[in-house]
């Protein structure tokens, strides 16, 4: 009993050491963070009904399910009695990703990137981590065995923070990024800004949403993740990286 | 830099205020803003017993900082709110475990000798082998042990917040402890390089 007690005190004194304060710099990029990321609120139904009983809960259901049948059956009618679908305009927008950076993202090893891309809003609500937004902008990348351009199209958010961002090889001199190719590239921006660039299998997903929604995170993702050295604004983070740490500079 | 430590004085360090906590819950960011600053250090003194790295450990807190907000008002009861934190930050910790890809360890600054005598540099020699120890035990274990003997957490929280059974708690803690005396058993006999000459 008596090694027992001691090791529960040596373990005591043990957890007692360390640090006890958040660095500033981790502070000040969650707060950043939590300024562009919008608050979970909990389903309207469960808000509207606390209480229910199941007589009162099935005829609901299945008056909200009349409507909807009604309304869908609607959209199918001949003449387009709902009217014609408004194009969405791209507005201008926020900053998602923006400037130059090298990192170990292909496989000859050090690649050069140029990164523009904006979208109408820094994180898209509602839909979940699934939720992807249109995007645009273009994205240069270089390496030892060629070069290629990237049209921007979408975007979207995982659960873990990590920004994607989807396109479309438009040029390419580069063997792995032939014309047409989907590219995604994704940024986690925490303490270290990290890149990971990787082309679509095939068969292709029919649109670039439908490729950044079949992306699963962090499995596919967060273990390949390289960190950048250069200047970049990704989000609501910008930060002069060297490769293996940034300097958050303030907005 | 100069907005984190302004920030720091103007929060209110000690327990949660609940009314800061109501007012995050409602959106509003400046709360959220004086709510994070003391609830950051707390979280992040346990991140870093937890993954025993800083910089993981403040990865895993920022992590946790942001899911606290966007998940704040989906708690309904406000006194839960401390319990409800810890739980979102053992995830996050799994997270950045899971994510973890160079082992980096932590230098340490181990105390100058000076007057303290041999006792003192024994306890300096128990920590650093504890500190390999645990490095040995699982997360599982590690979270147990950090929430029982830094938290203070009576067994059924952690059992809750863990949202494990009871008996899962007591006996994860014992095979940890277990495990700490084997290790530092083990770290205590000589190498059999040494043994034999």
């Amino acid at each position: 009993m008596t090694v027992e007690r001691d090791l529960e005190r040596a373990v005591r004194a043990w957890v007692a050491q360390g640090s006890e304060q958040l660095p500033d710099q981790s502070l000040d990029a969650a707060l950043r963070e939590i300024s562009v990321t919008p608050q979970r609120r909990a389903g309207w139904l469960a808000r509207r009904f606390p209480i229910m009983n199941s007589t009162r809960l099935r005829f609901g259901i299945a008056t909200i399910a009349i409507i909807a049948a009604g309304v869908i059956g609607l959209s199918f009618l001949p003449g387009n009695v709902g009217g014609p679908t408004p194009t969405p305009t791209p507005t201008p927008g926020v900053t998602l990703a923006l400037g130059s950076f090298t990192a170990p993202l292909l496989a000859s090893g050090v690649t050069t990137v140029d990164i523009d891309a904006v979208a109408t809003e820094q994180r898209p609500s509602g839909g979940g981590s699934r939720s992807v937004a249109p995007a645009w902008g273009s994205m240069e990348v270089s390496d030892a065995d060629g070069r290629f351009f990237v049209d921007l199209q979408c975007t979207r958010w995982d659960d873990y923070y990590t920004l994607l961002i989807g396109g479309e090889v438009t040029e390419s001199t580069h063997a792995s990024a032939p014309e047409r190719t989907r590219v995604v590239i994704a940024f986690h921006p925490r303490s270290v800004i990290t890149a990971l660039l990787w082309f679509e299998d095939s068969p292709a997903a029919p649109t670039c949403g439908a490729f950044l929604e079949g992306i699963s995170i962090p499995i596919d993702v967060a273990n390949a993740m390289e960190p950048v050295d250069g200047l970049m604004n990704v989000g609501a983070y910008v930060a002069d990286c060297d490769g293996s740490g940034c300097t958050v500079i303030d907005q | 830099m100069t907005r984190g430590t302004s920030r720091r004085d103007e929060a209110a360090v000690g327990s949660v205020d609940t009314g800061l906590v109501e007012r995050a819950q409602g959106g509003d960011e400046e709360a959220f803003g004086l709510l994070a600053v003391p609830l950051g250090d707390r979280l992040f003194a346990v991140a870093t017993r937890i993954l025993r790295d800083d910089d993981l450990a403040a990865d895993a807190t920022q992590r946790a900082l942001i899911g606290i907000w966007r998940d704040l008002p989906q708690l309904r009861d406000l006194t839960r709110f401390d319990a409800w934190s810890y739980r979102l930050l053992v995830r996050a910790c799994y997270a950045e475990r899971r994510q973890e890809r160079r082992w980096s360890p932590s230098l340490r600054m181990l105390p100058t000798a000076h007057d303290g005598g041999a006792d003192e540099v024994a306890i300096v020699i128990d920590r650093d082998q504890l500190d390999r120890a645990a490095r040995r035990l699982s997360m599982d274990h590690r979270v147990v042990v950090v929430l029982c003997y830094y938290l203070d957490l009576p067994h059924a929280d952690i059992a809750e917040l863990l949202g494990i059974p009871v008996g899962t708690v007591r006996s994860r803690l014992r095979y940890a402890l277990k495990g700490l005396r084997g290790a530092l058993e083990a770290d205590a006999r000589p190498a059999i390089s040494e043994a034999v000459q």
